[in-house]
């Protein structure tokens, strides 16, 4: 019958079964078999290539393209250097037709800034209460791995939103620079819509530690002061364990921007992970030289986030059996750790043993992330507007203050008062928001960008306004391209009936909800802490980002990551590389299952 | 995304739904249109229908003949030129189902006066007295669907002498003339299913904030598939294995342009077995969109 290359008889299958019943109102067994159906589903309906011309290989110089990944991306696909590269465009998970942008009143319909206050805003702030603020600090730590639109284009002239007569905006008009235009178009991108350019690496490669370009990723190896590569293959840390400074002040990482105290924990923990997995290394290959050790180093670091991201942070979120046994699936296999650990693969097959070390395979089209990724990726409800650092020894008061006080260039103040461990446990400790309307941080919803970027900005406004701008389809439309059910009215969308006369006010028809808008209205499966229409995107891609990655599947071998490399990955998770950085946190972790749950707030006695 | 299905003395066949690989595959001079019975049984069984269906007085109807058929090529670029003049001269927006067109996709008119205005505005290029009604165009909804009907329908169609009936009534409309009969009986398909999304899109909120690329790239309808034939062994990358001679070839046309949103694709501009409409479908369907969006506004329209 029809060979691997399509959605098989199981999609069709479920495509139809679906129709009437989701996959997460069956049985166990059955809603796994149904999840493999989705993704399979998924992988041949919904990849959409827009790079219509193919650029020019990049040099490679005498780099070792096959056993390092390149500091731009490229060559990661032999046969396709350009797939993935910084600088490439983004892919589409709708059909191209459907992502022509919205323009003129439609744009406007309804206006995004009503849409942020009358829908979006925080009134009391609705916590998670199952998750702690390492979520969104992971989170964020992680898109700035994938992708960024890059700087916004200042020179074209800006959209105006409309504002209400009632509207608190402190000027009189509100304006937002337009979505910086892909450079890269020419004569055959003609008559079809507009693209949009990845300014990061898309692969699951680290670069937000390690830059997405060779220029970057030499200045976060070197001492500020000499401008010296630093020798031994290391990340700069300064003498207090501390990331490094920038220009503007604020911590230095590959990826800098929109920074928090989130972000600059898990930098500072994976920039000292980087390190010990050099200092591991060494030991086995001592006659190597430092650029050896750090291209091995970072190959080895990047895994171990790839896996805590996998079967760790999103099951966290995804907290039902199918997906606890679905994404180990996706690491292991269903078979399962221990069997992987004790007996290798049992085959190519990415079901019973894993996608990472299984077949390369980009299905319906080469490799890119998605704007519709960009789009349902949108978690702003997950940042908590207050923080109240406490001390881990006692859980007593440190410090209480707003998002803005640990933010961009005034983050690093914070350790004035707070050590890392102590800030570690507090977020450790605290609930992010959740992933419901009215829950946007009101310090985003009025936010003062720090220099370079100086501007005040409504964040809620922006992020409705950006998926129309680029072409996302609207939440109804959204659904029905994605192979799932429209609701036809908004009783339909959400069981919450305040809610519904809300959306009913703003949008008057419920297909003019904006993707966002529905996807934090909609009721989500049980144990899930985001909606199923963004989900059906999490499966497809967080699979796509190992299935179509080299490193994570044919080169995912001991010869390319070395022997202790790829012990360190097996060996190790969020837990231990926390603990490996500050051991005084692992009680207070002890007896939590996942690490992105709360953790104790009670010390336990270490025995 | 080629998907090969392959039993031997059954079936052999290879669907393609990628544009790229539709348009090498189009180029491939090994892979052709024709209609004669060969291959897997199921093989056989599709290329009858095909010419139960699409064959008149022993001639294949012009989208059905091979590339080197003699004349083809000629008639075909002879009608595009006297289609592309209509276009220009647009005498057709005086025509009345112009009107009931901006008007259906309006919302002023009922959605099933779409397909006989459609296709009485397509006859009518050909023959100025070409006369549609609702049984003129059921009959040709019942000729395009025949190909793909299950086997008891198609049997029943044929037994009880409705196709047969279908075909007549069809041909004696287009008077017997091959591109008359295609376009009334086959290609007017393509044009009611894009009028008929222009009509849900213009009744949808968004409809006043799209631009005209943007309702092309949503509405343009393509046909669902295109049926090759391979003539000597030929390996591509589009296929896993070597294809054989009788192996069938099925292009997936309206998934590939939908998918890559190239409307070229849809009209097969850059083929052998382009059609020659596509100037005057697209000048068609533009102004019957941007006349419907004025009537819906309140304006004169049509």
């Amino acid at each position: 019958m029809f060979g691997q290359r399509g959605s098989g008889l199981l999609g069709r299958l479920f495509r139809r079964i679906n129709r009437r019943r989701q996959w997460y109102q069956f049985p166990f067994l059955i809603a796994l078999v149904n999840l493999v159906a989705l993704r399979g589903n998924l992988r041949w309906h919904n990849l959409y290539d827009t790079e219509r011309e193919r650029p020019p290989d990049p040099d490679k110089g005498d780099f070792d393209v096959r056993g390092c990944r390149t500091a731009d991306g490229s060559y990661n696909d032999l046969a396709a250097p350009c797939m993935g590269k910084a600088y490439t465009r983004f892919g589409r998970n709708v059909p191209i037709a459907e992502t022509f942008p919205e323009t003129g009143e439609a744009l406007m319909t309804p206006s995004p800034r009503v849409v942020s206050r009358r829908l979006m805003t925080r009134e009391t702030f609705t916590p998670a209460t199952t998750l702690n603020v390492l979520v969104p600090a992971w989170l964020q730590f992680m898109v700035h791995d994938w992708f960024s639109h890059g700087g916004n284009d200042t020179e074209a002239t800006p959209y105006e939103i409309p504002l209400d007569e009632d509207d608190d905006w402190p000027w009189e008009r509100m304006t937002v620079l337009r979505s910086r235009r892909d450079s890269t178009r020419g004569p055959a991108d003609e008559g079809f819509p507009e693209t949009f350019l990845n300014t990061e690496t898309q692969w699951w490669d680290g670069s937000q530690i390690y830059g997405s370009s060779l220029k970057r990723q030499r200045l976060v190896r070197s001492d500020p002061e000499s401008g010296e590569l630093l020798p031994d293959g290391k990340l700069y840390l300064r003498p207090d364990g501390h990331l490094p400074r920038d220009e503007h002040g604020i911590e230095l990482a590959g990826v800098n921007g929109n920074w928090w105290v989130g972000l600059s924990l898990m930098h500072t923990l994976f920039a000292r992970e980087h390190n010990a997995i050099v200092d591991r290394l060494r030991i086995d290959h001592p006659d190597r030289d430092g650029e050896w050790l750090f291209q091995k180093a970072r190959l080895i670091n990047t895994a171990l986030i790839a896996k805590i991201h996998t079967v760790e942070w999103t099951p966290a979120l995804l907290d039902t059996p199918e997906l606890r046994l679905g994404m180990r699936a996706n690491w292991w296999g269903i078979l399962d750790e221990h069997f992987y650990r004790s007996r290798g693969r049992v085959s190519d097959s990415e079901l019973f043993s894993g996608i990472v070390g299984s077949p390369v395979d980009h299905h319906a089209a080469p490799y890119a992330i998605t704007e519709e990724f960009s789009a349902v990726y949108r978690m702003h409800p997950l940042v908590p507007d207050d923080f109240d650092f406490r001390r881990l020894a006692d859980d007593g008061p440190l410090k209480a203050c707003g998002l803005t006080e640990v933010a961009g260039s005034q983050t690093h103040s914070l350790y004035d008062e707070v050590s890392l461990a102590d800030a570690l446990y507090s977020l450790g400790t605290s609930h992010p928001g959740a992933l419901v309307l009215h829950n946007f941080p009101s310090h985003l919803q009025q936010h003062a960008k720090q220099a370079p970027h100086e501007r005040t900005i409504d964040l809620a406004s922006i992020d409705v306004l950006r998926d129309r701008e680029r072409g996302v389809p609207r939440y109804c439309r959204f659904r029905r391209l994605i192979d799932m059910p429209a609701p036809a009215s908004f009783a339909e969308l959400t069981d919450n009936p305040e809610w519904q006369r809300e959306l009913e006010a703003v949008y008057g028809d419920v297909e003019q909800v904006d993707l966002l808008t529905g996807c934090l209205a909609e009721t989500p499966p049980p144990g899930f802490a985001f909606s199923d229409t963004a989900f059906r995107i999490f499966i497809l891609m967080a699979s796509r980002r190992l299935k179509s990655d080299r490193f994570f599947t044919d080169d995912y071998t001991p010869e390319v990551y070395t022997r202790a490399g790829m012990q360190w990955i097996d060996d190790n998770g969020l837990r231990t590389v926390i603990g490996r950085h500050f051991p005084e946190l692992v009680p207070r972790m002890e007896g939590v299952r996942n690490v992105f749950f709360p953790w104790s707030r009670e010390a336990r006695p270490r025995e | 995304m080629a998907r090969r299905l392959n039993i031997p003395g059954l079936v052999n066949l290879l669907e393609v739904s990628d544009a790229s690989e539709i348009r090498q595959l189009d180029a491939e001079p090994n892979i052709d249109r024709h209609l004669a019975p060969a291959g897997g049984l199921i093989n056989r069984l599709r290329l009858a229908r095909l010419r139960q269906a699409f064959v008149f007085d022993g001639e294949p109807l012009p989208a059905l003949l091979a590339r080197e058929t003699q004349g083809r090529e000629s008639r075909h670029a002879e009608l595009g030129r006297r289609l592309d003049e209509r276009a220009e001269a647009a005498a057709w927006r005086q025509d009345p189902d112009f009107k009931t067109l901006v008007e259906a996709v309006a919302g002023q008119a009922e959605a099933e006066a779409l397909g006989p205005a459609a296709q009485g505005l397509l006859g009518r290029l050909f023959h100025d007295d070409y006369h549609a009604d609702r049984e003129s165009y059921t009959a040709a909804r019942l000729l395009n669907a025949y190909p793909r009907i299950n086997v008891l329908r198609a049997l029943g169609q044929r037994v009880t002498g409705r196709l047969g009936r279908a075909r007549r009534l069809l041909a004696e409309r287009a008077r017997g003339e091959p591109l008359a009969l295609h376009a009334t009986g086959i290609a007017v398909h393509n044009l009611v299913a894009s009028l008929a999304a222009m009509r849900e899109l213009a009744a949808s909120p968004q409809a006043h904030g799209l631009s005209l690329p943007a309702v092309m790239g949503r509405t343009l309808s393509a046909p669902e598939t295109l049926v090759r034939r391979v003539r000597t062994p030929l390996s591509t990358p589009c296929a896993p294995r070597r294809l054989e001679p009788n192996d069938l070839v099925v292009l997936r046309l309206a998934e590939a342009a939908r998918g890559s949103g190239d409307r070229d694709l849809a009209f097969m501009r850059q083929s052998w077995a382009r059609c020659p409409a596509q100037g005057f479908i697209l000048t068609l369907l533009t102004a019957v969109w941007e006349q419907a969006m004025e009537v819906r506004q309140g304006g004169r329209g049509a």
